[in-house]
């Protein structure tokens, strides 16, 4: 019995020891240096932009070391971008990419970025503050020339114009995350006024409705197997100026129907595709309050007064219109008359193709309109283009303009929201500006348009002007 | 041999009244406690009568001629004793005899280290019958469970289902399944050593049993051998430390029998990475004798385990990462942390009553009651890309299929050196989703089945006369099931959305429509919820025939099984067929077999076994989409087996041998999988579930087994099955999904009927044919060495049946895919067998008695040479049609490959033990 008792004594020492002994399977603590490597790698890369190893460089800067169209360029130097994320792929409408501004306020650029990465949004949450170590990457184009500049992690094996991208390799390699989430306030912009340097920021726009037609209908047509576009629509006082929304059908939200009330959209700017136009993406419908009243709009025969109107039916040669002025401030290209092959009807067109100039600029300036008869008078017109990569056109108002060329350049010309064709339109179709207003402006105003080649004359594209009127009442 | 001094007390040697019959009687008990020791084997020496001593300890053998005998007393783990007895008509009665402790008893131990390491195996899908076998004493069945059951080897070809576990008469099989959970007594050797094996069709008084057999665990405390027993263990296969520590007082002079068993098994990985294994074990059980006809007996058995799981992988995978490599495990917190962990905690009640009506008849009626969880841990990532690091976008193969070298490259540098679960990326993803106001990318949860089963039974047993034996049982179980997802750990996010993201609509994302877009936390049910009702009877009757030259006999069974589910949740794709109870499914079944034994003498014999029975289809293969609907399996039918076997066996002093010819065929079977397909229908890919019915099985083979005392010391062994097990039928084919009115899926969700093209394929039940040969060598001195040389052939991976159907060369619009050729499809189609290999087992042992304590020392070495062998695989359903399949098979790396499981490589076992 007495053995019994030091065995069993034994036994249960033995058995404690065990029984304590436990195999932690099951410990699922927050990892302690959750995020500290990175911080760590941050902070090495912030002392480097201190010290001046690595540049900071800005979006807008980094965009224009690319041209679109061309050949990606290859990051060979030290530099870093930093940006803001502002899209999120949590509810699928971003596919592999996402897109970063230069500021959480008042942004002026932006710029994509794909990734061999789903569920983006978990690693580079909206609003996060990412550093980007570029070289080693490439800026460039998804599908070239669709004008939509993208940091890539390598060019396309099948087509030397087009980047694909990062690696989830090289994400490891290239970003750093700092610990910094924002809160990004929208830029609040205008449907007409939104360009191409909107491109890959927040905007929120106030007052939109999606148009009658679409009542009842989701986000995505069922028919469609990739993207969809829906018009959506700001009333201007006279007419509606018009956007697409462009969705996945990926997008969780896909089914869901539009709203059919008015109110705020906030959507990321970019382009379709193609890069034909100009397109907002949705983070999610919650960025969609659109229950309140839709906004109502005058319709142009509400203004019986026209005080400019001119379709160039009777020009040719260079555009001779009365009090009108036709000024090459640089190259030898001018403002001329043709015969719009689809609609046969003449139009005024500017191109400095082929010129040989080293530099275009031409102005196409109306005669002096008089603001003060009317209470309330809007510009409106409609361009279309020609491979217009590369060049820019702009509609210009000025009241103290003296009407002689050499007081062109002196004079104050402000640029007017008006919307003009895209680049990458197609070329046969005609963009009207919707209404512009010039209800502001007082006395004797000119309106210019203003056409601008940047040199490059194998990228320089064609403009095409017609049917400018001013109406009022 | 045997040096130790053989006593025998004849306490008592007197002469009966009756002189007209030869008889020998006797009580057999343990030298060191003097309790009765029950079904020892009384045997003569050339002759065939054999007897087994009952409860008491008591034998009586009758009806003897005249003459001299050597009787033999034969009982494991004790050391045999020969009687020599002269019988001139009387009764000859042996008094007490004391059976003596065999310190060579570590053979009986290497027994318990393959099944405790093997049985549980189920963390990697194999379908284990070694637990099944392990108290057999064929040479044949020993060798399959100790050498060939790492190889999935499996008796006849038949899964483990049909072969039944029964714990003092209480089947244990699970219904929802049919198979063993294993680890519900895992870490339990020492107290479960009371088996009585019936292989295949042969009779046990206990159960009609499966066609591969029955085995009976017998814990009752007095019956348990007295004395304590500690072992340590260590091993490099699973777990890597046990400990067991057993202690049995045997019964009392009050009538009092305790039986009190620990153990702990714990690892961090066994063979393969991160397979981490967690368990302990409590027994108890407690006998009181209370009078001589009656005594009650209570078992409690809490036996709580954790393991890890092992992935099966693509030869891609194997190839970058070797045989040992496992997908589930990945580094937190310094720590391997395995994300599929089976959690197992089911402990079982049982209260015994035992009633010897008569001298002959006996009616033993338990009740048991099982209650707990089996958990099985997953991550889900509703908001998360998928975590896997075989996730087949980021392996080579992928990059190469689309020519993309450098993406393949950093695929591959990034596989081979990281290649493990992110937790970090996991936790930072949750981290972020939590910063940012939104739910949870990642979650870690378990798939649930918390059973609570009741099981009554009565078993009668009557010996009518010397020749006839009846058995007899009644039994009734209840099974309430509940089965869920739940949330184990929000892995440092703060909240879970509970919708299923590959749904189109908002309404349809939603898991349960009473409780839209929910958002749980740890302990939350979400996903799915239901209830498993199932209610059974069961009724057996055997008679049992033994006289001089022949013994046979037939038992017959009824059963009665109804299952039900319940919905708990109102699913957003089955609005309509998902909450409430479904019909029930009723099943009426039997099942009836003969058998019998010619003596053509006493070394020669003839066995012969016919069977033929129907079995319900499992809950598993009723209901064909439990999680998410009601839906029952269209035209479900229970299986009709027939089964027979013959055998010739041959016992002289030096070879034991038997050689068995078996036929089985299954018909009705029902197979539900589930996968995701691609080109389901054209090239529309969708999650489905793949019914597959009517499926006939053939399996028909030789199993031999010989043993040689070639010398006092040297025993040579062989054992070999040679077995062909395939398809015998093109059995119908649907499948059902989410997806409606899409591709072939109609209004419900129903594809139309295919028949899948399967006569003639082959079954992946493990190696076809195996062999076995070996030798072992017992010292006289107390130790011994074995060693045996194992082959293994003819193993197939498992086919996917709906790329054996029409949908294969079908385009959507019903018309053959032009390009459609036949000789291609003849060759991607072909059933894949794997490579022929060959494994070397060590094994050897000593023993010491030191002052009345045993002392054994033993040690197993597996694979000795480090063979490298694919144990078991199957292809992925994922390539569904021609032109999918051939693109992948083209590929020089296939990126939807079969998918394998290797054998381990070169493991060892080393225990020790002390008892006293």
């Amino acid at each position: 019995m007495k053995r019994n008792k030091k065995i069993i004594l034994v036994l249960i020492l033995v058995i404690s020891v065990f029984f304590t002994a436990c195999v932690e399977d099951n410990d699922f603590t927050v990892p302690e240096n959750l995020g500290v490597e990175e911080n760590e790698k941050l902070a090495a890369i912030l002392d480097s932009i201190q010290n001046n190893q690595l540049e900071l460089k800005s979006i807008k800067d980094l965009k224009k070391l690319y041209n679109s169209g061309t050949t990606p360029t290859k990051i060979v130097s030290n530099i870093i971008v930093k940006g803001y994320v502002i899209s999120s792929d949590a509810k699928g409408n971003y596919f592999r990419e996402f897109y970063m501004q230069d500021a959480p306020e008042n942004p002026t650029a932006g710029i994509k970025i794909t990734i061999n990465l789903n569920n983006s949004y978990n690693k580079f949450n909206y609003g996060r503050e990412v550093y980007i170590r570029l070289k080693g990457l490439y800026i460039g184009e998804i599908n070239s020339g669709d004008g939509v500049i993208t940091i890539g992690g390598k060019v396309s094996a099948t087509d030397e114009k087009e980047i694909q991208n990062v690696s989830s390799k090289q994400i490891d390699a290239h970003f750093y995350r700092s610990e910094k989430t924002e809160i990004i306030v929208p830029k609040l912009v205008s449907l007409a006024g939104l360009n191409a340097s909107d491109i890959g920021t927040f905007i929120t726009v106030t007052n939109v409705l999606f148009p009658a037609n679409l009542s009842g209908k989701a986000y995505v047509d069922p028919t469609e197997d990739f993207d969809t576009q829906r018009k959506i629509q700001t009333c201007q006082t006279v007419g509606y100026a018009d956007l697409l929304v462009e969705t996945s059908s990926f997008a969780s939200f896909a089914n869901e129907a539009l709203p059919v009330g008015g109110g705020t959209i906030n959507a990321v700017v970019s382009k379709d595709y193609n890069g034909s136009f100009l397109v907002l993406v949705l983070n999610s419908t919650e960025d969609v309050v659109m229950s309140g009243d839709r906004c109502t709009t005058q319709t142009e025969t509400d203004f019986k007064t026209i005080l400019l109107e001119e379709n160039f039916d009777t020009s040719s040669g260079e555009i001779k219109v009365a009090d009108w002025l036709n000024y090459r401030q640089e190259g030898t290209k001018s403002w001329r008359s043709y015969t719009d092959t689809y609609s046969q009807s003449k139009a005024a067109r500017i191109g400095s193709t082929n010129s040989g100039d080293a530099s275009t600029i031409t102005w196409l300036i109306t005669k002096g309109i008089n603001l003060d008869a009317t209470t309330e008078e809007f510009l409106s017109f409609e361009t279309s283009n020609s491979f217009a990569n590369g060049s820019n056109l702009e509609v210009l108002i000025s009241t103290d303009w003296n009407g002689v060329e050499a007081g062109v350049i002196s004079a104050t010309w402000s640029v007017l929201p008006a919307k003009i064709v895209a680049d990458g339109e197609g070329f046969k179709n005609w963009i009207h500006s919707t209404y512009v207003n010039l209800s502001n402006y007082s006395g004797t105003a000119f309106i210019a348009f203003k056409y601008t080649g940047n040199g490059n004359v194998g990228l320089d594209g064609t403009y095409e002007l017609d049917n400018i009127t001013i109406i009022a009442k | 041999m045997n040096k130790t001094i053989v006593i025998i007390v004849v306490s008592l040697l007197c002469y009966a009244t009756n002189y007209s019959q030869n008889t020998i009687t006797g009580i057999v008990k343990d030298s060191n406690f003097e309790n009765p020791l029950l079904n020892v084997t009384i045997s003569f020496k050339n002759k065939i009568n054999t007897s087994k001593t009952n409860i008491d300890g008591v034998f009586k053998i009758e009806n003897l001629a005249n003459g001299k005998y050597l009787l033999q007393i034969k009982f494991t783990g004790f050391e045999s004793q020969n009687f020599p007895v002269e019988l001139i008509g009387n009764t000859v009665d042996l008094g007490t005899i004391l059976l003596y402790k065999d310190i060579t008893e570590v053979l009986d131990l290497s027994v318990i280290t393959i099944t405790d390491d093997e049985l549980s195996n189920d963390t990697s899908a194999a379908d284990n019958i070694s637990g099944l076998l392990q108290a057999s004493k064929d040479i044949f069945l020993r060798t399959a469970a100790f050498e060939f059951s790492s190889s999935f080897f499996r008796i006849k070809g038949l899964d483990s289902g049909n072969g039944k576990v029964l714990i003092n008469g209480i089947e244990m099989n699970k219904v929802y399944d049919g198979r063993a959970q294993w680890s519900n007594w895992g870490g339990l050797n020492d107290v479960l050593r009371n088996q009585e094996f019936s292989n295949g069709l042969a009779p046990s008084n206990f159960t009609f049993g499966g066609i591969l057999g029955s085995t009976n665990m017998n814990t009752r405390a007095s019956l348990q051998r007295p004395g304590t027993r500690i072992t340590y263990s260590s091993s490099n296969r699973s777990y890597v430390h046990r400990v067991m520590a057993t202690h049995s007082t045997g019964a009392s002079k009050k009538g009092w029998a305790f039986t009190f068993s620990g153990s702990k098994r714990v690892g961090k990985e066994g063979f393969n990475e991160g397979t981490s294994y967690n368990a302990y074990s409590v027994f108890t059980s407690v006998e009181k004798k209370l009078n001589t006809k009656h005594s009650i007996n209570f078992t409690g058995i809490f036996t709580p385990n954790r393991r890890g799981k092992s992935s099966p992988n693509t030869q891609e995978v194997f190839d970058l990462k070797g045989i040992k490599y496992n997908e589930y495990w990945g580094n937190l917190n310094n720590k391997k942390l395995n994300s599929r962990i089976k959690e197992v905690v089911e402990p079982i009640l049982m209260l015994s009553h035992y009633w010897s009506i008569s001298k002959r008849s006996t009616l033993q009626t338990n009740a048991s009651y099982q209650f707990g969880k089996i958990g099985n841990s997953r991550l889900d990532f509703n908001g998360g890309s998928n975590p896997s690091p075989t996730y087949y976008q980021t392996l080579p193969s992928y990059f190469l299929r689309n020519n993309n070298l450098s993406g393949a490259y950093t695929a591959q540098e990034k596989f081979v050196n990281k290649g493990q679960l992110d937790w970090v990326r996991i936790f930072d993803a949750n981290n972020t989703t939590a910063n940012s106001g939104l739910n949870n990318a990642y979650v870690l949860y378990e798939d649930r089945n918390d059973d609570k089963q009741i099981t009554i039974n009565s078993i009668y047993n009557s010996e009518i006369n010397k020749n006839i034996t009846i058995n007899a049982k009644l039994e009734y179980k209840r099974l309430r099931s509940q089965n869920f997802a739940e949330v184990i750990d929000l892995l440092g996010g703060e909240s879970y959305l509970d919708i299923n993201n590959f749904a189109d609509t908002e309404a349809q994302m939603q898991n349960d429509l009473l409780n839209t877009n929910r958002v749980v936390g740890a302990g939350d049910r979400f996903k799915y919820n239901f209830n498993l009702n199932s209610d059974l009877l069961n009724a057996f009757l055997q008679a049992q025939f033994k006289y001089n030259k022949i013994d046979f006999y037939a038992a017959a069974n009824v059963s009665q099984i109804q299952n039900q589910r319940e919905g708990l949740y109102k699913n957003g794709r089955f609005e309509n067929t998902s909450l409430g109870a479904s019909e029930v499914v009723s099943f009426t079944n039997y099942g009836v077999k003969a058998g019998g034994t010619y003596k053509i003498n006493g070394r020669n014999l003839i066995d012969v076994n016919v069977g033929y029975l129907t079995q319900a289809p499992t809950i598993r293969n009723s209901f064909s989409n439990s999680r998410e609907n009601n839906n029952i399996v269209e035209d479900l039918q229970s299986e009709k087996i027939l089964s027979a076997d013959l055998s010739y066996i041959r016992r002289s002093p030096v070879i034991t041998s038997r050689v068995t010819a078996y036929y089985t065929s299954i018909k009705d079977a029902t197979e539900i999988s589930f996968y995701f397909g691609d080109g389901i229908g054209g090239d529309n890919t969708a999650f489905v579930q793949e019914i597959l019915s009517g499926i006939k099985k053939q399996q028909i083979g030789l199993e031999l087994g010989l043993e040689a005392q070639v010398t006092a010391t040297i025993k040579l062994k062989g054992a070999a099955s040679i077995g062909r097990f395939t398809y015998a039928n093109n059995p119908d084919l649907y499948l059902t999904s989410d997806v409606t009115n899409e591709g072939i899926f109609d209004e419900n969700g129903r594809s139309g009927n295919y028949t899948s093209n399967l006569k003639n394929y082959k079954i992946s039940a493990g190696p076809h044919s195996a062999y076995s040969v070996g030798f072992e060598y017992r010292d006289p001195d107390y130790w011994w060495v074995g060693a045996t040389m194992n082959f293994f052939s003819n193993t197939y991976v498992d086919i996917a049946p709906l790329t054996r159907s029409s949908n294969f060369y079908t385009d959507l619009d019903g018309l053959t895919f032009p390009n459609y050729n036949l000789e291609i499809a003849r060759k991607l189609l072909q059933q894949e067998k794997f490579d022929s290999y060959k494994v070397v087992n060590l094994v050897g042992g000593k023993s010491w008695k030191i002052e009345g304590y045993y002392i054994s020392v033993f040690a197993t070495v597996n694979n000795l040479l480090n063979t490298a062998y694919k144990s078991g695989g199957f292809e992925q359903g994922r390539n569904a049609n021609y032109n999918e399949l051939r693109a992948d098979k083209s590929l020089e790396k296939p990126v939807f490959g079969n998918k394998y499981w290797y054998g381990r490589g070169t493991t060892y076992f080393i225990n020790l033990g002390v008892s006293f």
